[in-house]
C-alpha cells in the first residue's frame, strides 16, 4: 500500500512491446477473430488490496476452443490467501510453487498480442491486470475486453423484463445455453466455461456481428 | 493442467475410459471444441467428432436417420478408410462437439490396440465384439493359470520327419519353431497333414518351408478370455504363450475348454450318477449356482447356454432312466425330443420344458399306457429339478405329442400345407428339434422327412418369412429405444421377444429353405454362409447381434437369480453403460436390416 512512495520505474519493455504490436481490427467479423479467454482467482475483489492467486486461459480461433492453448498458472502471493482459500481452494503452500506475478504478466502480454481479451465479468480481470502491470512494470497498457456477462445482460435487456439476481453468474448462463457445467472458482475451468459461453453467444448474434459490436455490448 | 470437465467426460466415454490418466490429458490437449446451433450442418472434415452435448440428426445415404447424442462418435469412417460418406448431420438441439485431429486419432490407434479395435468394430457395426479392458479385469483367469509350462521346440532347419518324430515322442500336437531363442514359427499336426502329406512333399522337407511363420502369440499375464478371442478371431487351435518375449509353452483349445467346463462336467457326471429321484430333485440350486458363476466369468453367453443345455439334457436322460427302472423296459424303440431353445442349445435359467416323444409303434393300448406313464414321470421330474412345466403343454405328457413317425410326419405335413397362424406359431417351436435321448435312427428319419418337405415349399417359406418379420426390434424412427411393459409392471426392452427370437426366427427361415439339419443358431449361420445362402457380412452381423442380445439377457437373468427375483427378459436401458447402449442399438439395427432382406427374398408376390 506504500506503492505511491516508490520511485517511478522505467516503463518495462514488455509493456512497450505490447503497445507496439497489439492491434485489433474492430471491423473484423466476430467469428473470425482470435480470442484469449481469461479468468483470475484472487484473494478478494479489490485490485488495490488483493492479489491474483491463479490464472487460467484458453484460446479461441476460428470459433473453436483450442485446448492445446489451455494454460493454468498458480501465482506466488505476497501475502497470505487468508479466508479466500475457502472460495478458490488454494492454500499458501501450493501457491509457493507458483510463478512470480511479473512472470505471469509477461506471459499474458505475450499471449494477448493480436487477440481479444474475454472474461466473464471482465471488470475484475481488467482491474487486476491494470494494477498488477502498473506495480510491476510502471505502466499498464490500455486493456479492453469482451465481457460475456455484459453480452448476456445486453441480450436480456433487449428481450425486456426484469433480470433476476444470479441469472448472470457463469453457471446460470451456461445452464441457459444447455452447456455442461464447470467447476466454479477454478481459473482454468471458469475460463473454459466462459469460452463455451462466448461460442454460444457468437452463434446467437449471427454471422455478420463484428468485434466493434461485441465491445459496444460489453460496456 | 487440462480442463477437468473435458478430462472427466473422456474418462467416462469408451474407448477413452481405458486410457491412462496421463494419456487422457494429452488427448485432451489435442481437442478443439465447437459450438453448433440448431439448424446448422456439421461439415465433414478429417477429424474424429465426439458429441459432448446437444442432438444431431445423421442422415446416411441409405436414408436412415440416426440421432447422435452425448458420447456418440462420427468421422471415424473417413479416418479409417479415407472415404467420405455422403452423410449429412443436422444439429437439432444446440450442442458442443469435440474434434480430435486425424494425427492424434491415428497415434492412439497405433499405440492402444483396444482403442483401435473399438473404432474398427464401431465402423463394421460389430461393437459387440469389443471388450473394454475394465470388463476383462473382472474375469480372473489368466493365460498363466492355464498354460502348461512345457515347451517342445525344434529349429527350422530340421526336416519335417524329425519334427513328426519329436511330436510323437513328446505326445504333442504342435511344435514351436525357434531361432536364437526367438519364436519364429509354429508347426501343428494339421500342418503336417495338409501342407506335407496332402501335397506329397518328401520327408526331407525342412520345417521352415511348411511352418506358419511369425505366428500369433499371447503373453502370460493376459486374460484367458483374450486368448479365446484371439484364437477364434484367427481360427487357430494352438496359441504360443510368451513371457518376457520368450516362448514358454502353447495354449490349446483343449486347455481352454477344460478350464471353463470344469464345473459343468462335474455337475453333468454328477447328474448321470443319480439313480433316485431325490438326488435329481436336489439339483436345482446347484444348476442355478453354476449358471450364476458362468455368467460372472464373462464367458461368451452361447457357451454358457450350451453348458446349461447339456445339463438339462443330462437331467432328461437321467429321468428317463429312472422311468425305465420303475416301469420296466420300453415296449418299442423311441426318441425323446427337445424343441425350441433346448433344441437350439440356447437355454437360459428361465427356460421351460418343450419336449415330446417319437415312437416306433403307434401309441395304442399297452404302448400308449407305457409312454404316458414315462412322460408323466419325466415331465414332473424335470419340473422338480427346476425346469418349469410348459404353459402351452408342449410336453411329452400331452398325448398329442406322443406320436409315431407317421403321426409326426402327418402333423408336420399339415403345418406345412396349411400355414395358418397356429401352424406358424407351432413352426417356431417344433421346427427346431433335437434328439435328447433314445433312437438316433428314428429321429433322423423324421428330420429328413421334415426338411425335405420344407425345402422349396415356397408358400410355406413365404408365410414363415412374413411371420418372422412381423415383430420389429424396439428401435424407434429416431433410433431411440421403445419400452414396453410386462405383466409385472416392469418397463423395458424385451430382449427375447423383440431381439433374440427375431434372429432365431429369421435364421430358421433360411435354414429350412436350405435344408440345413443344424438347429443351433450359430451353427445354422455358419452353414448358411458356407453354402453361400448368406454373405459373410450377413453372417457376422447376425451372429454379432445375437451374441450381444444373448449376453445382455444372460446378465439380466443372472442378476435376477442373484437377487432371487422373477426371471425376466425385460431390460431397463437406463441400466446400460454407454458402450452397451451403442452395442444394443447396433444389434437392433442389424435385425431391422436383415428383416428387410428376408422379406425381399421370400415375400415377393408368388
Amino acid at each position: 500500500m506504500w506503492n505511491w512512495l516508490r520511485k517511478p520505474v522505467a516503463v518495462h519493455q514488455r509493456v512497450l512491446d505490447y503497445e507496439n504490436e497489439h492491434s485489433i481490427d474492430k471491423q473484423c467479423l466476430a467469428s473470425k477473430a482470435s480470442y484469449l479467454v481469461l479468468d483470475f482467482e484472487t484473494t478478494g475483489l479489490d485490485a488495490k488490496k488483493h492479489h491474483i492467486v491463479s490464472a487460467g486461459w484458453v484460446r479461441i480461433s476460428d470459433c473453436r476452443i483450442q485446448l492445446n492453448s489451455a494454460v493454468y498458472q498458480l501465482v506466488k502471493s505476497p501475502a497470505s490467501v487468508g479466508q479466500s482459500a475457502v472460495i478458490h481452494g488454494l492454500h499458501n503452500s501450493q501457491l509457493q510453487q507458483g510463478i512470480e506475478l511479473e512472470e505471469l504478466l509477461s506471459l499474458l502480454l505475450q499471449e494477448l498480442k493480436g487477440s481479444v481479451l474475454v472474461s466473464h465479468h471482465s471488470a475484475l480481470e481488467l482491474n487486476f491486470l491494470k494494477h498488477s502491470c502498473q506495480n510491476s512494470f510502471g505502466r499498464s497498457p490500455a486493456f479492453k475486453a469482451v465481457d460475456t456477462l455484459k453480452l448476456e445482460l445486453y441480450k436480456m435487456q433487449l428481450k425486456g423484463g426484469p433480470v433476476a439476481q444470479n441469472s448472470l453468474s457463469l453457471s446460470a448462463c451456461l445452464a441457459r445455453y444447455h452447456l455442461p457445467e464447470v467447476t466454479e472458482h477454478h481459473a482454468l475451468s471458469d475460463a473454459f466455461g466462459c469460452a463455451q459461453l462466448l461460442l454460444a453467444q457468437l452463434k446467437t448474434r449471427g454471422a455478420s456481428c463484428t468485434l466493434a459490436e461485441l465491445f459496444q455490448q460489453s460496456r | 493442467m487440462q480442463v477437468q470437465e473435458v478430462v472427466s467426460f473422456l474418462k467416462q466415454t469408451p474407448p477413452f475410459d481405458d486410457l491412462a490418466p496421463h494419456v487422457l490429458e494429452s488427448v485432451c490437449r489435442d481437442l478443439s471444441v465447437v459450438y453448433i446451433a440448431s439448424g446448422e450442418h456439421l461439415l465433414p472434415e478429417p477429424q474424429l467428432l465426439l458429441i459432448r452435448s446437444g442432438l444431431f440428426a445423421l442422415n446416411t445415404e441409405q436414408q436412415r436417420l440416426t440421432h447422435l447424442q452425448s458420447g456418440d462418435f462420427y468421422g471415424y469412417q473417413l479416418l479409417l478408410t479415407g472415404l467420405a460418406d455422403p452423410d449429412t448431420i443436422l444439429c437439432e438441439e444446440d450442442g458442443l462437439v469435440y474434434f480430435l485431429p486425424q494425427q492424434s486419432f491415428d497415434k492412439l490407434r497405433h499405440q492402444y490396440k483396444n482403442f483401435d479395435l473399438f473404432f474398427q468394430r464401431l465402423f463394421s457395426r460389430r461393437l459387440h465384439l469389443y471388450q473394454s479392458n475394465k470388463q476383462q479385469s473382472t474375469s480372473t483367469l489368466k493365460v498363466a493359470d492355464l498354460v502348461t509350462r512345457r515347451k517342445v521346440s525344434i529349429a527350422s532347419s530340421n526336416t519335417v520327419q524329425q519334427a513328426a518324430l519329436l511330436m510323437t515322442e513328446q505326445r504333442v500336437s504342435c511344435l514351436l519353431i525357434e531361432q536364437d531363442e526367438q519364436l519364429v514359427g509354429i508347426l501343428t499336426d494339421r500342418d503336417l497333414r495338409s501342407r506335407v502329406v496332402a501335397k506329397s512333399l518328401p520327408a526331407s522337407t525342412t520345417v521352415s518351408e511348411v511352418m506358419t511363420k511369425t505366428p500369433q502369440s499371447i503373453e502370460t499375464d493376459r486374460f484367458a478370455f483374450e486368448a479365446i478371442q484371439q484364437m477364434s478371431q484367427y481360427n487357430i487351435h494352438h496359441l504360443p504363450v510368451e513371457q518376457d518375449g520368450k516362448a514358454i509353452g502353447v495354449l490349446t483349445t483343449t486347455d481352454l475348454i477344460r478350464s471353463q467346463q470344469e464345473h459343468p462336467v462335474y455337475l453333468i457326471s454328477h447328474i448321470h450318477r443319480q439313480h433316485h429321484s431325490e438326488g435329481l430333485n436336489a439339483i436345482t440350486p446347484q444348476v442355478q449356482q453354476l449358471a450364476m458363476q458362468l455368467a460372472e466369468q464373462q464367458i461368451p453367453s452361447y457357451e454358457v447356454s450350451s453348458v446349461l443345455t447339456s445339463i438339462m439334457d443330462a437331467l432328461a436322460q437321467s429321468w428317463l432312466q429312472i422311468a425305465e427302472q420303475q416301469l420296466g423296459p420300453a415296449p418299442c424303440v423311441y426318441s425323446w425330443l427337445g424343441f425350441g431353445s433346448q433344441a437350439r442349445r440356447d437355454m437360459l435359467p428361465s427356460a421351460d420344458q418343450d419336449n415330446a416323444l417319437l415312437l416306433e409303434k403307434e401309441p395304442l393300448g399297452a404302448v400308449a399306457d407305457y409312454f404316458s406313464a414315462v412322460a408323466e414321470i419325466v415331465c414332473n421330474g424335470l419340473a422338480s429339478s427346476g425346469q418349469a412345466l410348459c404353459d402351452g403343454h408342449i410336453m411329452a405328457s400331452n398325448p398329442e405329442l406322443r406320436l409315431s413317425l407317421k403321426g409326426w410326419s402327418n402333423r408336420f405335413a399339415k403345418w406345412l400345407n396349411t400355414p395358418d397362424p397356429q401352424a406358424l406359431l407351432s413352426s417356431s417351436i417344433f421346427f427346431d428339434m433335437r434328439l435328447i435321448h433314445g433312437s438316433k435312427a428314428l429321429f433322423n428319419v423324421l428330420q429328413q422327412d421334415v426338411l425335405a418337405r420344407c425345402k422349396n415349399n415356397e408358400l410355406f417359406l413365404y408365410h414363415l418369412a412374413k411371420n418372422a418379420t412381423q415383430r420389429q426390434p424396439p428401435l424407434g424412427f429416431f433410433k431411440h429405444f421403445l419400452l414396453e411393459q410386462d405383466g409385472r409392471q416392469r418397463k423395458g426392452l424385451d430382449l427375447k421377444k423383440r431381439g433374440i427370437s427375431l434372429i432365431t426366427d429369421l435364421v430358421r427361415v433360411y435354414a429350412l429353405s436350405a435344408g440345413i439339419h443344424a438347429v443351433n443358431t450359430r451353427e445354422r449361420l455358419a452353414l448358411l454362409q458356407q453354402q453361400a445362402v448368406l454373405t459373410q457380412r450377413q453372417q457376422q452381423n447376425l451372429q454379432g447381434a445375437f451374441d450381444v442380445l444373448a449376453h445382455l439377457r444372460w446378465q439380466l437373468q443372472a442378476e435376477d437369480l442373484k437377487r432371487g427375483r422373477h426371471l425376466s427378459n425385460l431390460l431397463d436401458p437406463s441400466q446400460l453403460n454407454l458402450l452397451q447402449r451403442h452395442q444394443l442399438k447396433d444389434a437392433f439395427a442389424v435385425i431391422i436390416d436383415e428383416q428387410q432382406v428376408l422379406r425381399q427374398r421370400f415375400c415377393r408376390e408368388i
